[in-house]
């Protein structure tokens, strides 16, 4: 999902065809024209915008204080306040509150619109030609569509958010946000909620930071032309108990019958997007990503190890005394005695899934909960990627995942050059070696007893999740197409390890879903919080020391949510990932 | 042969399939069989099988683990109810915990999924006449005195205030069309309060309620009370906001209004709350609990904010003697006595505010560092002790911005700015 463009959901875009109801409340031009800035009529205003807008970066946007007359505006936010409904929406990419879409005001009925009289008259000027032609202008868009009015209302509170995305969908021009937070007070800095636009490494590759950011005020107006792999941006999270209210629409490209209309533009454009999926696009995002997914071979065909955990995994032997013991140095003991270990695969094999508390021993996790806990509470959180420190990286890029996450070659690396004078936290250490346990071949065992599987390939991986930063967006498994004797799944484990306290009710994001893919429901996002969450199959909070297995197909998306601002610290874990041994369709059927 | 897993959408959807062949064959039976089962504790040395045991186990399940399950607070009520059917029957004595659990839940009961109960009123009333009638039996019992101030504090939140408009000038009863006096509805609360000894937890809820009362009455018909647009983030057009509160009470709430009364005694109210709240935590030191356990830390936050409440008038009086346009005054000793007055609440608020400091909590390093910047505030500019207090808060800002990644960036570039001006 986050690697593909996400697909075009065009309910919300209306074609607006002369009835009674427009003939009616069509304005007059002068009057039209009235209810805007006068300054965005000069044509030295305009002149001036549009070098402006040319000369911007990273990519051509621009902003308009006071846009629409003061009194209409505060009328509309009334409006907005007393009539809209809306509907607190969480997915992957966002948690925002959503109302329905504006596009079909024309069609409502006259009592309809008796109840949003100037918000119909704001979307009328908003595409009237005038102002169309203004803005075509300053964008140097050629035309845009007035008949194709694509518009909604947002607000965003406490802890809404809208993560990185270019606004590429269906024949999309150029994007714009007014503004309508509360009149008469400054939107602050610190409130959150700015837009921020982020420049690009290459086509489709956002750098990990944005550049510049835009603070929204009562009455403004932002708007960026939508460039196709280039136009990235996100809203940040709103942090304080305040509303950020805004209407946030598109302008088209022109529809037939319209000046400025080219047959077959459009097809063109929505094709030349969609190609974005090509392979070759998908090979430069990949060149691009970090960290890289390399599961590692690390069992060989036909080898004792192999022969090995076939035989632990199809329970014709156990694990002895050794390598318990060898486990019990990082596994608490209660899941490692013959009774815990045939629950743990007793649930694996009913639930194709298995979560388990307490997983590290007491002394580990006690160590370990202390030394992040110090961490998290007596360091510096690097904020960007040039603020993170060696041995830890920044995953990019962001419309993808954004975390830190512990390097293991820099870490080497800067074991090898210990001499410089630079010491190794005890914190990164421990990580690093319960890293290297859990890549170990006794580790693989016990993984192959409990899920009766064989694990061939692996990648293990630490990770933080920073309060206001951190991410990974819905994702299907990437089969690995080295070796052919794999199961057309993935063996997926967490090892969660965030202190503190406040993850349990997902206010604060973190959590970590498994949910099903069901990409004919016309939605393109992995919803998460709405009526119907029978989709979801696994919802699990941040939490300390709990181990989550997970035997993932193709049907299944996985992601963790965005971690708030608001939360107390950072999201810990260690991912680790298998390509797990095919068994014969014959064993499939009788296991089933 | 092992059982091989399947990947987890074929796996669920095969446990879909199992569930739904299983609906149809477990229907007729699912009656009997969907009864919950509930395993509740009772304390040492307690007969579990003693009924009135399991009532109180039971409304603490309720109270402080399944405070939102309707299910369980019908349960209780129904409980409590056959058994006052059946002592009036039996003309026999109704112990009166009884009286006060069955009062209490009926007042939960006002809260429904869809807002308050449609008879919300009828209920109060029902859990009064229960509560009246334990008193007739032992006037002295702690969880039905503290049941009776729970209701009259939750019934004017809830039942009367959500009646009244900023102009309205009187309040009544409405079946008996009675005017009701709502400072004493409160002063009865609070008279009959009494802490519950075997339950602080509970008791600290209700002085909660109490103190949310109290807010609600304060920023009644004020711009404050707009809490949709936050009150966190503006510290400075906040602070502007208290200080018309305080001046403009009258304006603001007129003399006829119901809650007037209460209005203009909100101080004394509040004082009187941080009372009960320091007898609280006395008892709770009684009971060995540890210095980090939650619930103590809570108390002792609580009172060291109430003590800055308490601070907070004498500061402003303080502020704008000392500060203000009439340089008379300025050393004047209503200033002085205002001054003193504001430095000993602020004391006492940091001694509680100290000792409520959790290592894993930089809230309660910000409560702290508050208090100092308050306490620098009403100290004698540029002293020692301004200095002193400033800098202790800034240490406290500085470490807690980084436990918070920056949350308080904001906080602290504000009071350094205050501070190089």
């Amino acid at each position: 999902m986050s690697q593909n463009k996400r697909k075009s959901d065009t309910s919300d875009v209306t074609t607006v065809k002369e009835g009674p109801a427009t003939k009616h409340l069509a304005m007059e031009e002068d009057k039209m024209k009235s209810l805007f800035n006068p300054k965005i009529w000069d044509p030295k205003f305009q002149d001036d915008l549009k070098e402006t807008i040319a000369k911007s970066e990273p990519y051509n946007w621009g902003s308009i204080t006071d846009l629409v007359d003061d009194d209409l505006l505060r009328s509309v936010r009334k409006e907005i306040e007393n009539e809209i409904h809306f509907t607190l929406k969480e997915t992957d990419i966002y948690k925002v509150n959503q109302s329905g879409d504006l596009a079909n005001l024309s069609g409502l009925n006259w009592e309809d619109l008796s109840r949003l009289p100037n918000l119909y008259k704001l979307r009328q000027i908003l595409y009237s030609e005038p102002y169309r032609k203004f803005f075509a202008k300053i964008t140097d868009s050629k035309y845009l569509s007035g008949k194709k009015m694509d518009m909604s209302v947002n607000t965003y509170t406490k802890g809404c958010h809208l993560l990185t995305h270019d606004d590429v969908i269906g024949s999309r021009r150029v994007s714009f946000i007014l503004y309508l937070p509360e009149p008469d007070r400054k939107w602050k800095d610190h409130y959150g909620g700015g837009l921020r636009l982020f420049p690009s490494v290459a086509n489709n590759i956002p750098y990990t930071d944005p550049c510049a950011k835009l603070i929204p005020q009562f009455n403004q107006i932002a708007f960026f032309k939508v460039k196709p792999g280039y136009s990235f941006h996100d809203v940040e999270e709103v942090k304080v108990d305040k509303h950020r209210l805004s209407i946030q629409g598109w302008y088209h490209i022109p529809q037939e019958g319209e000046e400025g209309y080219i047959p077959g533009e459009e097809e063109a454009w929505v094709n030349n997007n969609n190609s974005t999926l090509s392979q070759l696009e998908f090979n430069l995002l990949q060149e691009f990503e970090y960290p890289k997914d390399d599961r590692k071979t690390v069992i060989r065909q036909s080898s004792p190890e192999e022969q090995q955990l076939d035989k632990l995994a199809e329970n014709l032997v156990k694990l002895n005394k050794e390598e318990i013991k060898e486990l019990s140095e990082y596994i608490d003991e209660t899941h490692l005695t013959a009774e815990g270990l045939e629950n743990l695969q007793k649930t694996f094999l009913e639930n194709s899934s298995l979560s388990i508390d307490n997983f590290l021993n007491k002394e580990n996790s006690e160590i370990l909960s202390k030394l992040i806990k110090f961490r998290e509470l007596n360091e510096e959180c690097p904020k960007t990627a040039k603020e993170s420190k060696k041995p830890w990286e920044t995953a990019k890029p962001p419309h993808k995942w954004r975390f830190l996450y512990l390097d293991e070659d820099e870490f080497n690396n800067e074991m090898s050059s210990s001499s410089d004078g630079t010491e190794k936290t005890e914190l990164d250490s421990r990580l690093y070696e319960l890293s290297q346990f859990l890549q170990s071949f006794t580790f693989k065992k016990f993984i192959a007893t409990i899920t009766c599987l064989v694990p061939l390939t692996q990648s293990v991986i630490v990770r933080r999740f920073r309060p206001g930063n951190d991410f990974t967006l819905a994702d299907k498994i990437q089969l690995n197409k080295n070796l052919n004797n794999l199961m057309e799944c993935i063996l997926e484990g967490t090892l969660s390890l965030s202190v503190f306290d406040d993850w349990e009710n997902g206010n604060v994001g973190g959590y970590q879903i498994y949910m099903l893919n069901e990409e004919d429901n016309g939605d393109d996002q992995a919803v998460v919080h709405d009526d119907n969450g029978e989709s979801v199959l696994i919802n699990k909070p941040a939490s300390w020391n709990s181990f989550n297995l997970v035997l993932r197909d193709e049907n299944i998306l996985e992601f963790i949510k965005y971690v708030s601002w608001g939360a107390k610290g950072s999201r810990w874990d260690i991912k680790m990932l298998w390509d797990v041994k095919d068994v014969d369709d014959e064993e499939k059927e009788n296991g089933a | 042969m092992a059982k091989r897993p399947l990947g987890l959408s074929k796996s669920n959807k095969a446990k879909r399939a199992k569930q739904n062949n299983d609906t149809t064959t477990k229907e007729s039976t699912e009656s009997t069989e969907s009864t919950p089962q509930l395993t509740l504790e009772v304390e040492e040395g307690e007969d579990p099988e003693d009924e009135l045991v399991q009532l109180h186990a039971l409304w603490k399940t309720y109270f402080h683990e399944e405070r939102q399950t309707e299910q369980l607070l019908n349960g209780i009520i129904n409980e409590c109810n056959s058994k006052l059917i059946k002592s009036d029957e039996d003309n026999s004595k109704l112990d009166t915990d009884y009286l006060a659990i069955f009062a209490f839940a009926l007042v939960e009961s006002i809260y429904t999924e869809d807002g308050y109960h449609p008879e919300i009123h009828e209920l109060f009333e029902r859990a009064r006449d229960v509560t009246t009638r334990g008193f007739t039996q032992d006037s002295k019992n702690e969880l039905l005195r503290l049941t009776f101030a729970n209701l009259c504090f939750t019934r004017i939140i809830t039942e009367y205030i959500s009646q009244l408009k900023s102009d309205s000038t009187s309040l009544k009863d409405t079946t008996t069309g009675k005017e009701i006096n709502l400072y004493n509805v409160l002063k009865d609360g609070m008279n009959k309060f009494s802490l519950y000894t075997k339950d602080l937890p509970m008791t600290f809820e209700v002085l909660n309620e109490f103190g949310t009362l109290l807010e609600l009455v304060s920023n009644f018909n004020s711009s404050r009370s707009v809490a949709e647009d936050g009150l966190d983030s503006d510290i400075e057009e906040d602070e502007e906001d208290e200080d018309e509160d305080e001046e403009k009470a009258e304006s603001v709430i007129p003399v006829s209004h119901p809650l007037y009364e209460i209005r203009t005694h909100v101080r004394d109210l509040f004082e009187w709350q941080r009372v009960k709240m320091i007898e609280l935590y006395e008892s709770l030191k009684l009971q060995n609990i540890s210095d980090t356990d939650k619930f103590k830390l809570n108390v002792i936050t609580t009172i060291g904010e109430l003590y800055l409440k308490k601070a907070a008038a004498p500061m402003r009086k303080f502020l704008k003697l000392r500060y203000g346009d009439d340089e008379e005054n300025s050393d004047s000793d209503l200033c002085k006595e205002s001054q003193q007055e504001a430095i000993d609440s602020i004391a006492s608020a940091l001694e509680y505010l100290r000792l409520a400091q959790d290592p894993d909590s930089t809230d309660s390093w910000v409560a702290v560092a508050e208090a100092y910047i308050d306490l620098g505030n009403v100290c004698d500019n540029e002293s020692t002790e301004q200095e002193n207090a400033y800098g202790e808060a800034e240490k406290l800002l500085r470490k807690a911005n980084i436990a918070a990644h920056g949350r308080y960036d904001d906080v602290l570039s504000r009071f350094l700015q205050d501070q190089a001006e």
